[in-house]
């Protein structure tokens, strides 16, 4: 009979682990402007590497907001917030001008705010979320800085983020670039830059136009591959 | 006498035409391509590997990875027009370039790797320090050519790591200059044509030069490059790029802000 109850437990303790292990990481892409087809190019990249992927045009904030919880992987091509030159970035804006924002210090931008400072340990297992908007990098007093706070405070392994004014045509051509070269075996940094050069040339007009102003947050020497959540 | 010295003349500098024009039009092949990398990584024991063909409006390349980077080598010329060098991007700590010193490092890479540099009309049109976070920062220099009073394709890129002076990439296009450097369209009329791209908006900011630009493969333009900055609109920056055909006034890029 112990036998048999032994058999039992250790057979029921072997699905529940596997359930987790053997589920496939989990990626969300969102358009948020002009930016298509960015989101559906990054999901066939990441499926190919095996990533379960979606995308999605001109999300609401919440849903990616909640999204991200269960994400390996967050990119987001959209707008980024512009009190003034003195207080930029710390944002992103999804559809009904809603938007994930770094934290806030009483200014509250558009007509929905998510913050990832009310996270707990929910994205301490992201591996990389990419914020291809205005300075998505730079840190703003009013609502903070998106990078450290996904990094550093929260504990997602990588951050990308731009600090200039970026256009959608250099974005769009950065996006297929980079994740055209981390599918293809290069790593977060190596891609990052060389898909910087891509944009100098590749794209009309000749020039980096706010591409270059890039900066990556956390494990940069990373590699997408193999498919996985980041470290907790 | 006189007219076959003359026929024979004629014949010679259409068979150098024709030579030229087939080189121009007959890829090296890759593995001409592969020595002319090992020449300019300049590194015996570097792992040189053909990656894939691409085709851009400036240019056809071979594609190489060179074991800590790449290097594209245009089809035609041989030429490695951009190398990357991936161990640069690592940061070693404290040791840190001034801009002089980053210049010069720059600047004799611009000389080593570019036949005439020194002697065409360079205009640094781009530097400065660029911090990229955790992978830490490099100094970026931009040169191109200059006629009259439009950039041309020809340049030079070169990314320089702030703390080690490695360089982390270069870019070095040269090509003959074949459309028309004077603007159809003056630079109020393109300013004009850029502002309806984004109407009701308020610039606060913005800027104009002339490029010569490839705006389909092998086809040279001039243009107008305009970026035109706007008061925010529910707290997102308006305005953009705007790129205009200098002799016909025809919108070729309209790139609002993300």
């Amino acid at each position: 009979m112990n036998r048999y109850l032994l058999i039992l437990i250790t057979g029921c303790l072997l699905i529940v682990l596997s359930g987790p292990v053997s589920a496939l990481p989990s990626a969300h892409n969102y358009d948020c402007s002009d930016t298509t087809p960015t989101a559906s190019d990054a999901q066939a990249d990441q499926s190919s590497m095996g990533y379960t992927s979606a995308w999605t045009t001109n999300a609401f904030g919440l849903d990616a907001y909640n999204q991200f919880k269960s994400d390996a992987i967050f990119f987001f091509n959209g707008h980024g917030l512009y009190f003034d030159d003195s207080h930029k970035g710390g944002g992103i804006q999804f559809s009904s001008d809603s938007w994930i924002l770094a934290s806030t210090d009483g200014h509250y931008p558009g007509s929905y705010q998510y913050y990832l400072s009310d996270y707990g340990t929910d994205i301490k297992d992201v591996l990389l979320a990419v914020y291809l908007a205005c300075y998505s990098s730079h840190y703003n007093p009013y609502n903070g800085d998106l990078l450290s706070k996904t990094v550093t405070d929260k504990g997602a392994d990588i951050a990308i983020g731009f600090d200039g004014e970026i256009v959608t045509t250099k974005g769009i051509s950065w996006s297929e670039s980079f994740w055209d070269r981390v599918r293809n075996g290069e790593s977060v940094s190596s891609a990052t830059s060389n898909a910087k050069d891509d944009c100098y040339w590749q794209q009309l007009p000749i020039g980096y136009h706010g591409i270059d102003t890039y900066e990556i947050s956390g494990s940069y020497n990373s590699y997408l591959t193999p498919a996985r959540y980041g470290v907790i | 006498m006189k007219k076959i010295i003359i026929v024979s003349i004629l014949c010679i500098a259409l068979m150098i035409s024709s030579v030229s024009a087939l080189a121009a039009t007959t890829s090296i092949g890759v593995d001409a391509a592969k020595e002319n990398v090992q020449k300019f990584v300049n590194t015996p024991l570097v792992q040189i590997q053909y990656q894939e063909s691409k085709y851009l409006d400036l240019g056809d390349y071979y594609v190489f990875s060179t074991g800590n980077g790449q290097a594209y080598v245009n089809m035609y010329t041989g030429v490695v027009e951009r190398a990357s060098f991936t161990d640069a991007l690592e940061s070693p700590g404290n040791l840190r370039l001034d801009f002089i010193q980053a210049k010069a490092i720059a600047g004799k890479y611009a000389e080593e790797k570019y036949p005439g540099f020194s002697d065409m009309n360079m205009q640094l049109t781009g530097s400065g320090l660029k911090n990229h976070g955790d992978v830490g920062s490099e100094y970026s220099f931009i040169w191109r050519e200059k006629i009259k009073d439009a950039l041309t394709p020809n340049m030079v890129v070169v990314n320089v790591n702030s703390g080690s002076g490695k360089v982390i990439s270069y870019i070095g296009i040269q090509r003959e200059i074949t459309c028309s450097t004077e603007p159809g369209i003056s630079r109020d009329d393109a300013i004009k044509i850029a502002e309806k791209q984004f109407p009701e908006i308020k610039v606060f900011d913005s800027s104009i030069e002339q490029s010569i630009e490839y705006t389909k493969p092998g086809i040279q333009s001039l243009t107008w490059v305009i970026t035109l900055k706007g008061e925010p609109d529910d707290h997102v920056l308006q305005g953009g790029l705007v790129v205009i055909d200098a002799l016909t006034g025809k919108v070729l890029v309209s790139a609002p802000y993300l």
